[in-house]
């Protein structure tokens, strides 16, 4: 699993007290000490709110997700086996709760006006606003079959590890490779003009 | 691999979370902190009702390998054994004490399934 790193403000070095602190602070929470909960809030709620946010795009939404999150991992702390990095569980946990979230009230579809800038795009033969142009990708992102908008989003936020991302769902890494590969042809299918050509190599 | 793809989703933007963010969370943890621990089920107060079904279950098989091996003829649609069980059971009112454990059973699990 991918460590704090600059999403939540932590530095390389900060990084490797941060699997310590951790586990002396969950210590510490099931020891009754409620207050260490928050060492541990502060530390991993940046990156768990981005990942909120790349799963619904839009930040209210993300920060009540993560909350969420952050509150199903209070309960379940004892759970936690520390055979896997706290972070690797962390995650894990979340995106269920983020992926049952969404299953329960989906994520804001594309509206009117986006699909028809999309449709533009998917016609245009000149020059996007690049800033435009990537907003629209990400946004298609939520419109994949949900199996494939995980993948997508995961390994995306894990810095392209797919070991991550599969941990992250529990998968086995070929099957995330091969949705990776399907979702990718998916999102070119949809924005021919904007995606380029893909190029076979391995992932 | 599709770089263009790639660098596009890659790159995305980190939203910054609201100032409040921690104390909500912090809130909601000490209030779930301070919420009495779920009553659990009472699993030994139970135990003489199951005993009792387990009891009439047997009784009920037992009665009905006895019919059967007493030869109890198959008179109609319905073989007679089957009729003695059924009067039996009648009797011991059997199926009102299984369908008010099931009746308890049931809600009681799916209210600690939801806890």
């Amino acid at each position: 699993m991918q460590p704090p790193d600059s999403r939540c403000g932590l530095t390389r070095g900060e990084t490797i007290l941060g699997a310590s602190d951790d586990q002396v602070d969950v210590e510490r929470v099931l020891a009754g000490d409620i207050d260490a909960f928050e060492f541990i809030v502060r530390r991993w709620h940046r990156p768990l709110i981005n990942l909120a946010y790349r799963f619904c795009r839009d930040t209210g939404r993300a920060e009540e997700m993560a909350q969420e999150a952050l509150l199903r991992a209070y309960r379940a702390l004892n759970q936690w086996r520390k055979d896997a990095a706290f972070s690797t569980w962390l995650f894990a946990l979340s995106t269920n709760v983020y992926r049952s979230e969404l299953a329960r009230l989906p994520a804001k579809a594309i509206s009117i006006e986006e699909a028809g800038e999309l449709e533009d795009m998917r016609a245009a033969d000149g020059p996007l606003e690049a800033e435009d142009r990537d907003r629209a990708v990400r946004k298609l992102v939520l419109t994949l079959p949900t199996k494939y908008r995980d993948v997508v989003v995961l390994f995306y936020f894990h810095e392209m590890d797919i070991s991550a991302a599969a941990k992250s769902l529990h998968l086995p890494e070929g099957t995330v490779k091969a949705r990776l590969s399907r979702a990718r042809e998916l999102l070119r299918s949809k924005l021919p003009h904007v995606l380029t050509t893909p190029k076979v190599r391995e992932i | 691999m599709d770089d263009n793809l790639d660098r596009i989703l890659s790159t995305d933007q980190d939203i910054v979370p609201s100032s409040a963010f921690v104390g909500n969370v912090m809130a909601a943890v000490r209030g779930e902190a301070s919420t009495p621990a779920p009553i659990s089920f009472p699993w030994q107060r139970l135990a003489p009702g199951f005993a009792i079904c387990a009891i009439a279950l047997t009784a009920f098989l037992v009665i009905a390998a006895i019919q059967f091996h007493a030869g109890a003829a198959v008179t109609g649609p319905v073989p007679r054994v089957f009729e003695n069980v059924l009067e039996t059971t009648n009797r011991v009112g059997l199926g009102w004490i299984a369908i008010a454990l099931v009746a308890s059973f049931i809600p009681t699990r799916l209210v600690l399934a939801r806890n």
